[in-house]
């Protein structure tokens, strides 16, 4: 039976009348129009359609609509702000770490997420953060620069404030 | 738009109304957690059921607690990444932190939750060992009211759990004793995010004067219908002294006889068997290596 | 030549879109009234289908259409060879063949009609080993009539037969006089080599969706890689003239070969003609593991040399094991043997390549296209022969290489040829660390290995220009973005061309409807192609604007010259008129229309020699490359590391170095995965690790750290390229793989010539060694 749920994407409300049986990716890309989240495998194993839930990476494929009741969901489409790119996407840009781009929007969210969290993270912790996102392009290597790159500015960030 | 059954969403409030639900709608029910494992078997329809029943609404599933003297209650809708994360979990039981990572990539942990993945009951499931070897005991609600049920018995067989009509699993409780116990997990899968092909824990206790280790448990996991304590295996580690290792393959050989891995399309049955015996040295390295001894010894 | 934007790592033209989720692939339009639609597959790996019933799925409320092979032309598909049914009709050939599609207004819908399809079969006996298949004694013929109702009018195609075996093509090269040379030999190395399946492993499945347009035009917006070839199948299979066929390739999430068969497209166009609605067909992952692979191969590979390592005759068979159908993999039997002649001199020569049934999928093209493979082979051969003959690998290579000038042993000029400079920077870093020993169970061992990419030729590429009044420069081109960075491309061509910058550049693509054709963007020629044809259009478009601006300036065309949005007089550049000055007494209305200019290129060929493949000019031109790796292999476990790696590629003038840098980055990655992790398990046919679960690719935790790892361009331009381009991305798996397979052989004692070094696999091969 169809329900109405209230979901909160990028900071504004929507309510969908929905099966329970659609998931938030489903939900996201077909009702609501956020086609940034990609759907890969649909199993979860990808990493392509992953969202941020109260700041958190998951998979919108294994995610049924209804369970993000009440949860803040972050898209790729809510990254930037009306006057810049965030500084993630801006780093993907610089350091060409796009290439046919289907696995972007799930890297750079979940190397958001990381750097939410720990804001100069190692090169090996980064990889720890990325290993469930697959990308058939790029080898990793310049994505892994791109979120080093973002790192080291927050470090510059924080040496003028100590200075 | 998703190829899944359409099923109806129920959000009980209460424990009693999940196992009242699950009572009334029994095969045609079940209860999500995350449903990071439930909603691929949904996806590829070897699961239909027609009422998901959602915990996310009870109180108290979702919180790890500390009780002195009893020991750790951790809630059934605790994620794994929060097992992975707790300061209370890494400072009692860090074992269970160090196998909250390895279970699959951080977006399945965040949703995945410890109760998922023990009522999913994969012989591969990563918190199983731990768990085994710290006798932990699954706290099962039911229309009767809570009983608790040793983990050895919990699992009856691939996807089979010994709980009945009506009932659910509501937490997993760590005995006490734990924080004193010196615990290893180690896993080998294909690649770094991977189901394991082999997963085992070691957990004993160490004894200063005689050098020795005691109260030996060894689990394996991905090797036989349900995650198992390796007994044989423990008689031969107990009371070993930690400076000989002699006895150290010698208790993965016998570790790698009481496995019953399959053939499959992850691994064979020898390569499994043989990976049995590595984990089980590697655990037991590295529980020694925890030994405290005076510097001199060391 | 000074180049002002070729040859800058100017930033990708497709970045901005794909970082902020704006970017749209084809899954992501939705028309109004949409049917999804599922497919029905074959459970069988050779059946013939007794009867189809629909009657109670076409029942189910909400579904719209239910259809048959019968409900489709009665037109086989095919590359070199038409084969296939996009839906079967009588017989089915693989697990997995489409037997019916359904199209109703849910997915679920959808899949739960397909349960209601009953199909009775009656199963025929199956063969999946290449070899026996081709035998002359194998009982299973999958296309006795190959002959009665296809044209088999491309050289070496021949029936399947009884008492023949499965081959449906033969292709050869001859030079020299091979006995002779291996009675010259001092030593004679011969080995098997096989490669096995793998999957593409796009992160984007493949989708198709299709609708009849309000002036009935077939339109179709489908993942597929080559518009060129997409729509002339649909034109072919549905007897609609080319302007009543729209083919669009929006961004495409990868597809390394992968998209280029499949025919999707055609199930999804019928269900839309039947039902007069639009409908969408995505296919699962698990589909896609199911249907599309790369061949498998069974390489022969006999040397004869002498004792200072000098190659003097060599006799390769090289056998495709296509599956089912031929599909691309046709193509693969041939055009690998150019990648065979590319690298050395060899007198004496025989190249026999064979493309053979087999009830497995059909396999298609898979990034090299028998590049990678064949050079597994050879590369090892030339290891094997500088450890016989106690030489240094890099020093038996330099003595056999081509160099500039040479006439390969097809027939054709060496134009430019890097891999004597690639091969000495490789080993140079790899050399600069000495080895670690034996650690704990970690044995360590090096490789090296160079590697070669022939360009298709004989194809066409249109390119249009447009220059706006505003200053701006528009690209139009028909070949698919698939993350190669061909946008990026098409923008730096015709920004150095009218020497403005960069960012003045707007990139369209994608739709068969208002872009010129071209073919598509594979076999390693879209930046040759399209380098060619934009600079042509560039020039007709000038030609326009000097015409415009010689009667203002008071000067013939052929002295004019444009940069910086300025048309000027060659020798006196202050005679000048602004461009955007030029539209005013153009348009009827001042200051708009445009100035256009238009490019067609096609790269020469001369046919082969039926009998001697023989050609002066057979492939467009070659890129080079090696590599240099250093391996541990864990004796326990079987796990191999990649410890330090170190690449250098000849891919001609490099157009933008750091878009270089990603396709060896990634191309390194693929190849490392392929051979480490991936591998397409069947039992009797039907695929066992149908999923990202139990079909491993690499991973961040898989790729060396960015110590270990070092890319080296080294460029040698073939004057002939568009400012000396060649061409990268195939080419980069060619050296990989033998170079891991001969460090596993320096670590470990053991020389592999099969594929793949799963990490359960060589726990095996040590295990048996300790025997």
């Amino acid at each position: 039976m169809k329900q109405q749920v209230w979901l909160k994407v990028n900071g504004a409300d929507y309510e969908v009348f929905i099966e329970p049986s659609r998931l938030l990716s489903e939900v996201l890309r077909e009702d609501l129009g956020f086609t940034g989240s990609k759907v890969g495998c649909e199993e979860g194993e990808c990493g392509a359609c992953t969202v941020l839930l109260d700041g958190a990476p998951v998979r919108s494929c294994l995610i049924l609509a209804v369970q993000a009741k009440g949860k803040a969901i972050t898209t790729i489409e809510g990254l930037a702000s009306e006057e810049a790119l965030h500084p993630l996407q801006q780093a993907f840009i610089d350091h060409f770490a796009v290439q046919c781009g289907f696995c972007t929007p799930g890297m750079i969210l979940t190397a958001k997420a990381l750097l939410d969290v720990n804001p100069n993270p190692t090169e090996e912790e980064i990889r720890q953060a990325l290993a469930g996102n697959l990308c058939r392009c790029t080898g990793y290597i310049k994505i892994i620069e791109a979120v080093l790159a973002v790192k080291n500015k927050g470090k510059a960030t924080d040496g003028d404030r100590q200075g | 738009m998703s190829s899944m059954k359409s099923f109806d969403y129920l959000e009980p409030t209460s424990t009693a109304e999940v196992c009242e639900l699950l009572a009334r709608f029994d095969d045609s029910a079940r209860v999500i957690a995350g449903g990071t494992d439930l909603l691929v078997a949904m996806k590829r329809r070897s699961l239909n059921p027609l009422k998901l029943i959602s915990l996310s609404k009870v109180q108290g599933l979702k919180t790890i607690e500390y009780i002195p003297g009893l020991g750790l209650r951790i809630g059934a809708l605790v994620s794994i990444s929060d097992i992975q994360f707790s300061p209370i979990i890494k400072e009692k039981v860090p074992v269970l932190a160090h196998a909250a990572a390895k279970v699959g990539s951080q977006a399945i942990r965040n949703m995945a939750t410890i109760g998922g993945n023990l009522c999913n009951a994969a012989p591969s499931a990563d918190m199983a060992p731990p768990l085994l070897v710290l006798s932990a005991q699954a706290l099962c609600s039911g229309l009767t009211g809570d009983r608790r049920i040793i983990l050895e018995k919990f699992f009856t067989g691939p996807g089979r759990t010994s709980l009945t009509k009506g009932e659910f699993l509501a937490g997993i409780e760590v005995p006490e004793t734990s924080s004193s116990r010196l615990c290893s997990f180690v896993k080998v899968g294909r690649t770094a995010v991977d189901i394991a092909l082999v997963n085992t824990a070691v957990a004993a206790t160490f004894e200063y004067p005689r050098r020795c280790l005691t109260g030996v448990r060894i689990a394996l996991g991905a090797v036989g219908p349900v995650p198992f304590r390796s007994v044989k295996a423990e008689v031969l580690a107990e009371g070993r002294s930690i400076a000989a290792d002699g006895w150290i393959d010698e208790t993965g050989m016998a570790a790698a006889e009481e496995a019953q891995p399959i053939n499959d399309v992850r691994a064979s049955a020898d390569y499994r068997r043989a990976m049995v015996k590595l984990l089980v040295r590697d655990a037991f390295r590295n529980v020694i290596a925890q030994a405290i001894l005076p510097q001199d010894e060391r | 030549m000074r180049l002002a934007t070729i040859g800058k790592s100017v930033t990708r033209i497709d970045a901005p879109s794909k970082v902020t989720g704006q970017a749209r692939y084809a899954e992501d339009w939705w028309e109004h009234g949409t049917l999804y639609a599922r497919i029905l597959r074959s459970p069988h790996p050779h059946a013939r289908i007794v009867s189809i019933d629909i009657s109670k799925a076409l029942q189910l409320p909400g579904v719209r259409a239910v259809i048959t092979g019968n409900d489709m032309p009665d037109r086989r598909m095919g590359i070199l060879v038409l084969d296939q049914y996009p839906l079967a009709r009588d017989i089915v050939r693989y697990v997995g063949e489409p037997v019916a599609a359904v199209a109703a207004d849910s997915p679920d819908t959808a899949e739960d009609a397909l349960a209601l399809i009953e199909v009775i079969y009656e199963t025929e006996q199956a063969v999946f080993d290449i070899e026996s298949a081709m035998s002359a004694n194998c009982r299973v013929i999958i296309h006795p009539d190959l002959g009665k109702h296809s044209k088999l009018s491309v050289t070496g195609i021949r029936p399947p037969a009884a008492g023949k075996g499965n081959v449906f093509l033969e292709w050869h090269i001859r030079n020299g006089n091979l006995d002779q040379g291996f009675k010259d030999a001092e030593l004679i190395v011969e080995n098997r080599y096989t490669v096995h399946r793998i999957n593409h492993a796009c992160i984007e499945t493949h989708m198709a969706s299709a609708c009849i347009d309000p002036d009935g035009v077939l339109t179709i917006r489908s993942t597929r890689q080559g518009p060129g070839i997409g729509k002339p199948h649909a034109c072919r299979f549905f007897d609609l003239p080319a302007s009543r066929v729209r083919m669009m390739e929006p961004y495409i999430g990868g597809s390394f070969g992968g998209k280029a068969d499949l025919w999707i497209e055609l199930i999804a166009a019928r269900l839309a003609q039947i039902t007069k609605r639009p409908v969408r067909l995505t296919l699962t992952r698990k589909e896609v593991f199911e249907t599309v692979s790369r061949s498998n191969f069974v390489i022969y590979v006999k040397d004869g040399v002498k004792k200072d390592g000098t190659l003097i005759a060599r006799d390769i068979r090289f056998i495709v094991g296509s599956g089912a159908y031929s599909q691309m993999s046709s193509a693969i039997v041939r055009n690998a043997g150019f990648a065979a002649v590319g690298t050395y001199r060899t007198p004496n020569f025989h190249w026999a390549s064979y493309g053979v049934y087999t009830n497995l999928p059909p396999s298609t093209a898979f990034r090299g296209f028998g590049a990678p493979e064949v050079q597994w082979a050879i590369e090892q051969q030339m290891d094997v022969i500088a450890e016989k003959l106690r030489l240094q690998p890099v020093e038996v290579r330099q003595r056999n290489l081509l160099h500039k000038g040479d006439v390969n042993v097809q027939g054709q000029m060496t134009t430019g040829i890097g891999a004597e400079e690639c091969l000495s920077r490789v080993e140079e870093w790899l050399g600069s660390q000495p080895i670690e020993k034996k650690t704990g169970p970690w044995c360590r061992g090096r490789g090296i290995a160079v590697g070669n990419k022939y360009t298709v030729a004989a194809t066409t590429s249109c390119v249009n220009v447009k220059v706006h009044p505003e200053n701006r420069l528009e690209v139009c081109h028909g070949l698919d973005e698939i993350g190669q960075g061909i946008n990026t491309v098409a923008a730096q061509v015709v920004a150095e061309e009218f020497g403005v910058a960069f960012e003045d550049v707007d990139v369209r693509w994608g739709d068969t409807m208002t872009m010129p054709y071209d073919w598509a963007s594979m076999a390693s020629r879209s930046t040759w192609q399209l380098g060619h044809a934009a600079r042509l259009a560039c020039k007709d478009a000038k030609r326009r604007l000097f015409e415009m601006a010689g009667q203002k300036l008071g000067a013939h065309p052929d002295d004019l010259e444009t940069s910086g949005w300025k048309v000027f007089v060659n020798k006196c550049p202050y005679r000048s008129i602004p461009i955007r000055e030029l539209f005013s007494p153009v348009g009827i209305v001042p200051g708009v229309g445009e100035i256009f200019g238009q490019g067609e290129y096609t790269e020469p060929k001369i046919m082969e020699d039926p009998e001697t493949g023989q050609s002066p000019k057979a492939a467009t031109t070659y890129m080079y490359g090696a590599c240099g790796v250093e391996i541990a292999v864990n004796e326990e476990t079987g796990e191999i590391r990649i410890e330090r790696l170190v690449t250098a590629y000849d891919m001609g003038q490099p157009i933008n170095p750091r878009m270089c840098e990603q396709q060896i980055e990634g191309g390194v990655t693929q190849a490392i995965g392929g051979l480490l992790y991936e591998e397409l398990l069947t039992e009797e046919g039907v695929v066992k690790n149908s999923n990202f679960l139990d079909y491993k690719i690499s991973g961040t935790m898989e790729t060396p750290n960015l110590a270990k790892m070092c890319s080296i361009l080294a460029p040698d331009p073939d004057e002939r390229g568009p400012f000396g381009a060649k061409a990268l991305g195939e080419g980069v798996l060619t050296p990989i793989a033998p170079a891991i397979g001969t460090a596993f052989y320096n670590a470990t004692g053991l020389r592999v010539t099969d594929q793949p070094l799963t990490r359960e696999r060589v726990w095996r091969l040590l295990k048996e060694r300790k025997k």
